[in-house]
């Protein structure tokens, strides 16, 4: 058996000076390749989590108190060297595209973090070529970093932490300031790197988007693992903080008695679902 | 909307030019400057950078004229000043004032001086760009780590500039009219207000600025590798001796011609 | 409200930045007051270039282009030969980033700003003030230093605070991006608030199911153009349109479009709609289960 590409176990943390802790007793594996969604509302610990997992708490931060332990593929982060040791495997994605563009062209920002770890140049250059594909940036490669819209700055940050070749990236809140069809294409990039056995932990407030793309979704509320399993449990059940609309459409149908099949999570399986249940029950109907 | 950089990419002969040969021009160009006040050998040196610039970058005239006729009412108090207290001839006699020859030359020589070297700058600063200007730095001996900080303030400062510019729309579309005062302790009021939240903005982000670098390998041991690699070829060469050689018949120029306009003295 | 009477009226305006394509290339637009008005398209299709004329933030770079605005006391202004700080009373903007535009530390004093400049009568401040904070729902909250205010708390804060001024319309440039459900909802319906009152409100949106709930009128752009300008039920249904400029209109629209019942922009709507096309509506055999789980 594979160890689990991300294990948490009984991890929390506490702010200084804060009352409640941000992360409370949380628990949870994630399988290599797979993508976990993470749902919850705002101030529900998600950024936290992200920087624990990253080692970005305790190694950076250093007013928040953790507890518990985080596995990268079975080895504890606490044993690894330092931060610059975790990169090799874990990539983070913070939420504010801004800090994270530290070079003028764009160009030089992906080819930037690959330089500083001795990549070889060839290498360079066949990554940058595959990050121009994958997040659909090759126009942008000569523009000012600062000149780009916060969509496309978000597409270049997700890009130059792909180049480094994590085995796990962390993205938290990737696509909030692209629009739907962007977002979409930045969605499709994530399924790609993980069908290529890339573990993906996607912070993400558009449920429609994880309710496809996700093969696991995790709730996290007050600090606390609310619900996690598969998109379709997770989001039917009490929990949700949110739900994609044909699913809302269906539950709210079900309870009056007009939805029997399965559920849907998404727009073309509502519309067969749909038509499969009044075509058939609806000449049955008729007969009687 | 975003701030402002002079670079502007390009793929003109200046543009691939080696950014040490580059610096090494400007410097040739600016001891030039600096050597003589003499106007004939400064106008000659001015018309050469600006047909120089004009061939080597496509940067016309045009693109800097307005940046120069702001400094010209520098060069005419300079100039004016400079007639009032040299001896010598005097050019003319304006209400019992006499104005020297000596003078007005002078000052005139100093402001050619100005345009020669601003142009330079100038010329630089558009086709370099400042990760150019880093990496000739690091391969001057400077240790990347310092030298990738002059790229580094290239990105920041624009950024710092349109939160400045937001900063200030933003008090303005609430009906401040400090911000487009006239007078100076108004407008300072405005950009006082202004800098507080800009400050605690800025040491908020500067420790998540470290820490996304940390994240990808800022300040690593062990080699670097470098993508770009600048390499000082053929041309750059050729450039340097250029500038040389123009540099050469100006010197030949203030040490064997007269100096002008002084068939009078 | 008085549809027939125009806030804002754009003439032919074009907009090039530096030596730039054009932002705006031409666009003939008017805003009646007590629209709730929602610009979609896609990101760079120009939206935010719009919105900034409406208040002389950017001004036409065509010379024919023109930006008018109808006061409430009458008056027409041009923004070209106007300063900012005199349209600020006539219409207000609320940047995307609350963080570039809170300067204050406390709610009170950032409330106050605005109407200070305007020589509001002190005496009526501290009552605005209060209820201000209420309308966006953040009762209470006058001396909380708005550092220590969530960041979707001070999105509603620079709402307040530009909203506070009395102009008659409001300019809100995205103002969901990164919040969740619950938030998004609390800052739409702090402006639904203000709607309800007789403000004409604009926001610049991605979030198509908060448009369709909460605009009146949608208006699509796509590279610097106007592609389309209608209700919500009308822009959503040009299905050709829409797909071919990558807009997303909500899921509940596209399902009932995809199965053929029209009229459909919400959840409610879709509920309805299908739970009749499955019950003729000669037999109401079902009575209507109100379901609020999701909010």
């Amino acid at each position: 058996m594979t160890a689990p590409a991300l294990a948490v176990s009984g991890l929390s943390v506490r702010y200084e000076g804060a009352e409640q802790r941000a992360l409370d007793e949380v628990d949870f594996e994630v399988a290599p390749g797979e993508i976990l969604g993470i749902l919850g509302p705002t101030g529900a610990g998600k950024s936290t989590l992200m920087q624990c997992l990253s080692g970005v708490i305790p190694r950076h931060e250093d007013n928040a108190g953790m507890r518990g332990e985080v596995f990268v593929f079975g080895r504890p982060l606490s044993e690894f060297a330092g931060l610059s040791e975790i990169t090799e495997t874990v990539g983070l994605v913070m939420q504010d595209p801004e800090v994270q563009l530290v070079n003028t062209v764009v160009r030089e920002e992906l080819v930037w973090g690959m330089e500083n770890r001795g990549t070889p140049v060839p290498e360079i250059e066949r990554r940058l070529e595959r990050a121009c594909q994958l997040f659909d940036i090759g126009g942008l490669l000569d523009r000012f970093t600062h000149a780009l819209s916060g969509g496309e700055k978000q597409r270049v940050v997700v890009a130059s932490i792909f180049c480094l070749n994590p085995r796990i990236m962390l993205l938290d809140e990737p696509t909030s300031e692209l629009d739907p069809a962007g977002t979409e294409s930045v969605m499709d990039a994530i399924r790609v790197l993980a069908g290529e056995g890339v573990t993906v932990l996607l912070v993400e407030h558009k449920v429609e988007e994880l309710a496809v793309y996700a093969d696991r979704l995790l709730v996290l509320r007050h600090g606390r693992v609310e619900a996690a399993g598969s998109p379709r449990d997770v989001l039917t059940g009490p929990t949700a903080p949110d739900r994609p609309q044909v699913l809302d459409i269906a539950l709210r149908l079900k309870e009056r008695g007009h939805w029997d099949a399965e559920v849907p999570l998404s727009v073309p399986k509502a519309v067969a679902a749909w038509q499969a249940m009044t075509n058939d029950p609806h000449s049955d109907r008729n007969r009687s | 909307m975003s701030g402002t950089m002079l670079y502007q990419p390009g793929g003109t002969f200046l543009h691939r030019a080696d950014a040490r040969a580059k610096i090494a021009a400007i410097l040739v160009v600016l001891v030039l400057a600096l050597m003589t006040t003499r106007i004939d050998v400064l106008v000659v040196l001015t018309a050469v950078v600006v047909v120089g610039l004009a061939a080597s970058a496509r940067i016309t005239p045009a693109s800097y004229a307005k940046a120069l006729l702001l400094i010209i009412p520098l060069i005419l108090l300079l100039t004016l000043l400079q007639a009032l207290v040299q001896g010598g001839p005097a050019l003319a006699t304006v209400a019992g004032v006499s104005l020297s020859r000596e003078g007005v030359l002078l000052g005139l020589g100093i402001g050619m001086r100005l345009f020669a070297m601003g142009i330079c700058f100038y010329g630089f600063s558009v086709t370099t760009s400042p990760s150019d200007i880093a990496l000739a730095l690091n391969k001057a001996g400077l240790p990347y780590k310092f030298a990738y900080l002059t790229s580094f303030a290239f990105r920041f400062l624009p950024l710092l500039q349109d939160e400045a510019r937001t900063l200030l729309t933003a008090m303005a579309v609430r009906g401040s009219a400090e911000t487009s005062s006239r007078h100076p302790i108004r407008r300072g009021r405005a950009i006082v207000r202004m800098l507080f939240p800009m400050l605690a903005g800025s040491m908020k982000r500067s420790s998540d600025i470290a820490l996304s670098m940390e994240l990808r390998g800022y300040s690593l041991p062990g080699r670097r590798t470098f993508y770009r690699t600048t390499s000082f070829r053929a041309a750059d060469a050729w450039l340097i001796a250029g500038v040389v050689l123009v540099a050469a018949a100006l010197l030949v120029m203030q040490w064997q011609l007269p100096a002008p306009f002084t068939e009078g003295a | 409200m008085n549809h027939s009477e125009n806030v804002i009226e754009m003439v032919d305006v074009e907009h090039t930045y530096g030596r730039g394509a054009a932002a705006l290339a031409g666009v003939d637009l008017t805003i009646g007051r007590g629209e709730f008005v929602a610009i979609i398209g896609r990101n760079g299709s120009g939206k935010t270039t719009l919105a900034k004329h409406f208040n002389g933030l950017l001004r036409p770079t065509n010379p024919r282009g023109t930006v008018r605005l109808h006061t409430k006391d009458g008056a027409t202004v041009d923004t070209r030969g106007t300063r900012l700080h005199h349209l600020a009373a006539t219409v207000g903007y609320v940047f995307q980033n609350p963080d570039r535009q809170i300067f204050h530390d406390t709610c009170r004093e950032e409330l106050e700003y605005g109407p200070r400049n305007l020589g509001t009568d002190p005496a009526e401040l501290a009552r605005e003030v209060r209820s201000s904070l209420e309308l966006v729902g953040l009762e209470g909250h006058e001396e909380t230093n708005p550092i220590h205010l969530s960041r979707g708390e001070r999105q509603r804060l620079a709402i307040a605070s530009t909203l506070i001024m009395g102009c008659d319309v409001a300019v809100v440039d995205e103002p969901t991006t990164g919040q969740d459900r619950a938030e998004s909802r609390k800052i739409l319906d702090a402006l639904a608030h203000h709607h309800a009152r007789g403000r004409t409100i604009v926001i610049i949106s991605h979030d198509m199911a908060l448009v369709a709930e909460y605009a009146t009128r949608v208006i699509a752009m796509r590279q610097g153009r106007l592609l389309t300008d209608g209700s919500p039920a009308e822009v959503f249904s040009q299905r050709e349109v829409i797909q071919e400029s990558n807009i997303r209109p909500p899921q509940a629209a596209v399902l009932a479009a995809e199965l053929g019942l029209p009229g459909v922009l919400t959840v409610d709507d879709a509920v309805r709609a299908m739970s009749e096309s499955r019950t003729p509506a000669a037999s109401p055999d079902v009575s209507p289960i109100h379901d609020d789980k999701v909010h």
